[in-house]
């Protein structure tokens, strides 16, 4: 990797980063153009959310025109950029956009305690960051679904599923949010930064539980700590470096939450056509998404209409006929259509159900046909397989949800039982009457509280009745401690405990000093139980150092300087910047290649100096083929198992044996790499086959059956008479390569 | 057996006289040392009623001296036992009630701990950060009785020197240690340590004084940067962050008295600054009483009371030079005064010089074993040469310009000190920039003193020398005289040199102005790192949840009215609330005993429960090549222990082994000895002759007890077939 090499790609993915930041200012400023305080986390908000429906809609846009590639891409984004320039231009005018920011920027600034609890929100966010950047993923899902499909994605320049999953319940999964992801592969060519749009589901869920707590009247501080308890989850913060789905899927389902309580309180078309953009999301981001997504709409739609006959007098009309606000709607449904929907129309074309093969029936009347039944989806819920009864079971959950979601999880809990507790004593039974709020502008009424328990139950339930979460058939439909990695699908519940605990705190007046010192101890907490131990204590003393070093800086009046200094010295500090982003990341490549070889056992350099571009690798038991693709996604891979006899036990297994044979031969393949061996897979035939034929396979890479990857170079039936004659297995092309 | 009840609640009384006997005296001795023209408790430095941490130094420090004296006295006449110590206790109970009775400044030194005006109340961020020092005592006292000691040195050589004690009720060198340097290294620390194995007959809370050094290391930090002029939330800051260092947390938890060594040093440092400032002989008094505690505690801890006396006589003659004018140096009545002089004195002669004038009876040199000799004269004779001494400090072996040796103590430096000493660091360095600007400050908030600044560098300098040559500090033999990770064990040397360096930090932080938020974050990290850096992962997790359920429960009833209520009701409520507080610490010492039986029994391999049940009173366990010998002596400390290493005979070469063999074994027979430990065995004796012979004599020795050499010990029944 050259220097060059790093700053031109480094200048693409600015672009693809920058790509849709002027329309969502655009957005920002039609949305809250009239707004006088616009609030400065309600613009990061929408600058966030919609920064993600815009490239989340480029990139299906693209490919389903299957230009999924970085030129195209480019262009694209280029246009948007260019597009959203000259529409600010054209209709706002630079200057109004800046007195606009400058607004959203001054509100009250923060006082000591929420400047600690906002600093321990930024420190983790950093700390996120670093993970997403140095450390290569080694998720079990992510290598063996998510970045396959994704690595294909990148090779064919389209959405296609790739030809292993298509007969599986994965395969049909929609997935916007590893198109999202694709994106940053492309300008890299690795996968460098591929996890950045995690840190921005991350702050969007922060950000909007913070946002949620405040309007339904929680005290600023007590909405941040929340907010920060939320995301220093240990489970949540170590969702960053994975490609699993579901912590967006809880940013864009609070996020919605969020957006449907606004447009609730104003009636602005305008709030219902993001809202829309962000239900587009919810359900292309994961098949679950169906679920949150008709919650949410069931909860809007109820509560405008429980509004409309209760308080017929309040109703507004809905400023239908503003023009900009009919543009914004129409490209809220636009983005639901293509983000939301294009998943769901592609299942029903390709195999006649939008759900995949999930059978969906009704009152015995089959509506989509599948092979997985409903009954099938059941077994493996909480609901179905935890017994109240078996206390070893309550052990299991207890200790799995202690030792994944940790003490900021328990401290929502108790700050919420505290708040249930008190509430009787507080509120009288006229339930209408607002609870003495401490510091609140607002104040906390009881009615609000309680619907938010009740909506915090409903996720809890719907988590409870997620299929997968107690068991997804591994273990025998049990309670096992694998329930633990499970409770990812809870995230979006626990968006919601964090929005009452906010809540609850102001109403028990839990003092300031007691909840930032939670809020720090829960941040360090969740730092150090990262798996990344030294990145963290590195990371804890660096930031303790920085501060510290920024403190005495501050006292000598350095940043005064910067701070009044010409145009030049601004610039100079400018340039310094870019140049330290530059260094910075190029470093940062250079560590994570480091930690890749590493982590993955030299799998990467092997493939990159051995096996060459035309070459052809087949895989068959593996549950991270990911690896196969190459650093640069280069390499062809092609999924090999044997075909399945019907009738195994009639034929003879050479039969099949020889039938695979002839199949890698006909694919071409020169490689097949097996394992990392699971347990249930040691005693399969293919196995045995490829261990046991020397002359055919040849193992060139691997050395631990249970943690590595194996290569075995394939030596078709007749070429090895040939190499027998020449007494060389390898072209000579190759050894040059290899030389060299 | 499981302890009964009333028998935990027996021993539960003891305990408490144990802890209580020496308060009344101290209280009175405060109102006595604080007697200041009739005022008590104005410091005539800042002006203002003296604070509450000053009290609670002098009570911790009193308290500790005065124990120390008991114990020492109650060796040295051969009655350390339980019986002779509650008599001991409770006259000295009488005898504190009796003065404070006669002298009727009962109210004088109540008036010390009342609640500070509101002008002097902690702010929300000084809450924050003595909250956090709580949290980490709260761990401790859960780390102290709830899991047992496994350090290598206090098993080998503080633990079965003090379970000797125990059983012989005097101060008596164990008989392993006769000959080796460690048996002649003074044991003020020890002895004070073995006070509280006797209530509970076990090892429950015998680390309970190290509790007590942590507060006063901690306090004196805090005043001593406070007096010096540093922001009462930086001195805060300060002395939580050494509070927090993680290698500190460890050795609370261990039978190491350098942790002791360094609290005492802090603490002499604060009375020589005051003596300094308000010249009251009561401070003196005090002082000499802490260099009996110094020179008690450890050897080297002569050297740090000397640095104590060369800086506060220096300090004195400078002022005297330089000012020239006194202060007021008559503030109490020459009686009370010289009264509580000789009183110092007296401490001073008990608690440090005993040890010394032991070893100069029993070996003929104060300081054990090492030969003293000055310009090739030598003073006192002694096998160990100095020049060994040398060999195992950092001086002797560590090369200024040898890169890795550099890596490998910044390593260990990081590994063991951690973050709070980095932020130390930082704002040391933050002191020296920002000493330049000092008199430019010199109107404004801080008043801090060029020369104070100046004077903790030196003081700085000192002490890091003073590391550097402190003996075992680089190697103890075992890593072949090279500067390895090892070294960071003999960091615990370095307490000293922490605490000072953790004044300037306080005194860098205030100067730089290093905002409230800041520092208060880094104290809570530091706390919590501290926490979960112990070993034991699993109560780490149970104590955070126990903390942040106790907090909001607190809060619920905060928020209730709860506290308001009891605070405000009469007397009725309130005996409520302290007889279930009693309950509370009776039910919760009852169930921390039990969980450290089960931690001892996976901790030391179930020897004990072996011991217990196996081996009977009178019957004598002899051991060699071992380790871990204080777990021979059983729980309650009731077996009896020999060491039985073959005499190392001068013609050992000459005869041949089978003869030595015998005569070892008829030693044995002769000693009655019924059972042999040996092990854990160190790589260094898995050759030595001594264990071929015990494993290989299937007949007279029949192995009991032991799987793992290398990490337990192994019992074998001990039977002479001719």
């Amino acid at each position: 990797m050259s220097i060059t090499q790093h700053l031109t790609e480094l200048v693409f993915f600015l672009i693809i980063f920058a790509g849709p930041l002027p329309l969502s200012l655009l957005l920002l400023t039609v949305v809250e153009g009239k707004n006088e305080k616009p609030g400065f986390a309600h613009c990061l908000f929408l600058l966030l959310t919609s920064w993600c429906v815009i490239e989340t809609f480029l990139a299906v846009i693209l490919g389903i025109a299957h230009s999924f590639a970085l030129g195209p891409v480019l262009l694209s984004e280029s246009f948007v950029f260019l597009v959203g320039i000259l529409l600010l231009v054209h209709g706002w005018g630079i200057p109004r956009l800046a007195t606009f920011l400058r607004r959203a920027a001054i509100t009250n600034p923060f006082n000591s305690f929420e400047k600690m609890v906002a600093g321990t929100i930024a420190l983790v966010m950093a700390f996120a960051v670093l993970i997403v950047i140095l450390e290569p993923t080694t998720d079990y899902d992510s290598l063996g679904y998510h970045l396959p499909s994704m690595a294909h994605w990148y090779q064919t320049a389209s959405l296609e599923v790739p030809e292993v999953f298509r007969p599986q319940v994965t395969g049909r999964y929609p997935n916007a949010w590893e198109v999202l992801c694709t994106l940053f592969m492309m300008p890299f060519r690795e996968d460098f930064l591929v996890a950045l749009p995690n840190v921005v589901a991350w702050l969007i869920l922060g950000i909007s539980v913070y946002l949620l707590s405040v309007h339904f009247g929680a005290a600023r501080i007590h909405s941040l700590a929340a907010s920060s308890l939320s995301l220093t989850i240990p489970y949540v913060l170590g969702h960053v470096g994975t490609l699993h789905v579901d912590l967006p899927l809880a940013s864009f389902f609070v996020g919605g939450f969020y957006l449907s309580v606004l447009f609730l309180r104003t009636r602005q078309l305008t709030y219902l056509a993001i809202l829309l953009a962000m239900l587009g999301m919810v359900l292309g981001i994961k098949i679950n998404g169906v679920v949150y997504g008709g919650f949410l709409a069931v909860f809007a739609a109820s509560m405008v209409t429980i509004n409309i006959m209760v308080q017929r007098r309040r109703v507004q009309a809905v400023s239908w006929l503003h023009e900009s606000a009919g543009v914004v709607f129409i490209a809220g449904i636009l983005c639901f259509v293509v983000v939301g929907c294009y998943w769901y129309i592609r299942n029903l074309i390709e195999v006649h159900n939008p759900l995949g093969y999930v059978r969906l029936s009704i009152a015995g009347l089959n509506l989509f046909p599948g092979w997985v039944d409903s009954a099938d989806l059941r077994r493996g819920t909480l609901a179905t397989v935890f017994r109240a009864g078996d206390l070893l079971h309550w052990k299991i959950l207890i200790d799995q949800v202690l030792a994944k979601l940790s003490a900021p999880f328990l401290a929502m809990l108790l700050q919420l039982i505290v708040a249930l507790l008190l509430l009787p004593f507080a509120a009288r039974p006229r339930s209408n009457k607002p609870i003495r709020a401490q510091s609140g502008r607002q104040q906390i009424q009881t009615r609000q509280f309680i619907g938010l328990v009740v909506l915090f139950v409903a996720a809890a339930l719907l988590y409870w009745n997620s299929p997968f979460t107690a068991d997804d058939g591994t273990h025998n439909w049990q309670l096992t401690p694998w329930f633990g990695d499970s409770i990812r699908f809870g995230f979006p519940m626990l968006g919601i405990l964090g929005v009452v605990a906010g809540l609850s705190s102001t109403l028990t007046g839990t003092k300031e000093p007691v909840i930032v010192s939670v809020v720090i101890v829960c941040g360090a907490l969740s730092v150090m139980s990262t798996p990344y131990q030294r990145l963290a204590l590195v990371f804890l003393c660096s930031s303790v150092g920085l501060l510290l070093v920024w403190n005495l800086l501050k006292s000598v009046g350095w940043t005064r300087l910067i701070g009044r200094g010409h145009g030049a010295l601004r610039l100079g500090a400018v340039f310094i910047l870019i140049g330290v982003v530059f260094v910075v990341s190029y470093g940062a490549r250079r560590v994570r290649d480091g930690h890749r070889s590493i982590v993955y056992d030299g799998i990467l350099e092997y493939i990159e100096n051995n096996i060459s571009k035309d070459q052809t690798i087949g895989y068959l038991l593996s549950h991270r083929p990911y690896l196969l693709y190459g650093k640069h996604f280069d390499r062809k891979v092609v999924y090999v198992p044997p075909d399945k006899v019907k009738d195994r036990q009639g034929q003879l297994d050479s039969l099949d044996h020889s039938r695979w044979l002839e199949t890698l031969e006909k694919r071409k393949v020169s490689y097949v790499a097996v394992g990392p061996i699971e347990d249930a897979w040691k005693s399969m035939q293919e196995l045995s086959w490829i261990r046991g034929d020397e002359t055919e396979f040849i193992h060139v890479f691997g050395q631990d059956t249970s943690n590595e990857t194996f290569i075995y170079r394939f030596i078709p039936h007749d070429r090895r008479r040939t190499h027998a004659l020449h007494g060389s297995i390898s072209p000579p092309r190759n050894r040059s390569r290899q030389r060299a | 057996v499981y302890m009964s009840v009333t028998q935990h609640l027996v021993q539960l009384v003891l305990f408490l006289a144990v802890l209580v006997g020496p308060i009344p005296f101290s209280l009175s001795l405060i109102a006595l040392v604080e007697r200041w023209k009739g005022a008590a408790g104005f410091d005539p430095v800042s002006g203002r009623g003296m604070s509450l941490a000053h009290s609670f130094l002098l009570l911790l420090t009193s308290w500790c001296i005065i124990e120390t004296c008991v114990v020492v006295v109650l060796g040295i006449i051969h009655h350390f036992a339980l019986g002779a110590i509650l008599f001991s206790e409770v006259a000295v109970f009488a005898i504190g009630m009796f003065v404070r009775w006669k002298n009727r400044d009962n109210e004088r030194a109540m008036s010390l701990f009342r609640r500070p005006e509101i002008s002097d109340r902690f702010n929300g961020f000084e809450k924050m950060i003595v909250a956090a020092i709580l949290v980490v005592l709260g761990f401790l006292v859960l780390d102290v009785t709830v899991i047992p000691i496994t350090d290598y040195a206090s098993l080998r050589y503080d633990f079965p020197t003090m379970a000797n004690w125990y059983q012989t009720s005097s101060l008596a060198t164990a008989e392993e240690f006769r000959f080796v340097e460690a048996g002649r290294y003074p044991g003020s620390w020890e002895a004070f340590c073995t006070l509280f194995m006797m209530p509970f007959r076990e090892d429950f809370v015998v680390a309970f004084p190290n509790l007590v050094a942590w507060a006063i290391f901690g306090l004196s930090i805090y005043l001593i940067s406070v007096h010096l002029g540093a922001t009462r939330i930086q001195g805060l800051g300060a002395s939580s962050l050494c509070l927090a260092t993680p290698l500190l947390i460890y050795n609370v938890n261990s039978m190491h008295p350098d942790f002791a060594l360094g609290s005492f040093f802090m603490a002499g440092l604060y009375f020589s600054v005051l003596y300094t400032r308000t010249r009251r002989t009561s401070y003196l008094a005090v002082f000499s009483a802490i260099l009996g505690m110094l020179l008690g505690i450890k050897t080297s801890g002569a050297f740090y009371g000397c640095i104590l006396i060369v800086f506060m006589a220096s300090s004195v003659i400078r002022s005297h030079l330089l000012q020239n004018r006194s202060l007021q140096t008559k503030p109490m009545s020459k009686q009370h005064a010289g009264l509580l002089f000789v009183g110092g004195l007296a401490c001073f002669l008990i608690t440090g010089c005993y040890w010394y004038l032991k070893n100069f009876l029993e070996v003929g040199n104060p300081f054990g074993l090492v030969r003293i000799s000055i310009g090739g004269l030598t003073l006192f004779p002694g096998p160990i040469d100095p020049a060994f001494i040398h060999k195992t400090t950092l001086a002797g072996l560590f090369s200024l310009t040898n890169f890795s040796h550099w890596k490998i103590l910044i390593n260990q430096v990081f590994v063991n000190l951690g973050l709070p000493f980095l932020a130390m660091f930082i704002l040391f360095v933050a002191s020296l920039l920002f000493l330049p600007f000092v008199s430019a400050h010199d109107r404004s908030e801080p008043r801090i003193k060029a020369k104070s600044v100046v004077g903790l560098l030196v003081l700085l300098v000192i002490t890091v020398l003073l590391y550097w040559n402190t003996p075992y500090s680089a190697d103890n033999g075992t890593q072949g005289w090279q500067i390895t990770p090892w070294i960071g064990n003999g960091l615990r040397y370095s307490f000293s040199t922490i605490g000072v360096l953790g004044i300037l930090a306080a005194l860098g932080a205030t100067l730089a102005r290093v905002k409230d938020q800041i520092i208060v974050s880094i104290v809570i990290t530091c706390g919590a790192l501290a926490v979960l850096s112990t070993p034991h992962q699993k109560l780490v997790s149970v104590f955070l949840y126990t903390v942040v359920g106790l907090l909001l429960v607190w809060s619920l009833l905060n928020a209730a009215g709860w506290t308001r209520w009891i605070a405000s009701a009469g007397g009725v409520p309130r005996l409520g609330a302290a007889l279930i507080l009693i309950g509370v610490v009776f039910a919760a010492s009852f169930a921390a005993r039990g969980i450290r039986d089960r931690y001892r029994s996976t901790e030391y391999q179930g020897i004990l429960e072996y011991i217990e049940n196996n081996i009977g009173k009178e019957q004598t366990i002899g051991y060699l090549l071992d380790h871990r010998p204080y777990l021979l002596y059983g729980k309650h400390f009731d077996r009896k222990v020999i060491y039985v290493l073959p005499d190392e005979a001068k013609d050992r070469q000459e005869q041949p082994d089978s003869v030595d063999h015998s005569q070892w074994l008829d030693t044995l027979e002769k000693r009655e000895v019924r059972f042999v430990a040996v092990g854990p065995i160190l790589d260094a004796w898995k050759s030595s002759k001594e264990l071929s012979w015990i494993r290989n004599d299937k007949r007279d020795f029949v192995h009991v007890f032991g799987q793992d050499t290398s990490n337990e010990t192994f019992i074998y029944r001990f039977e002479r077939h001719e």
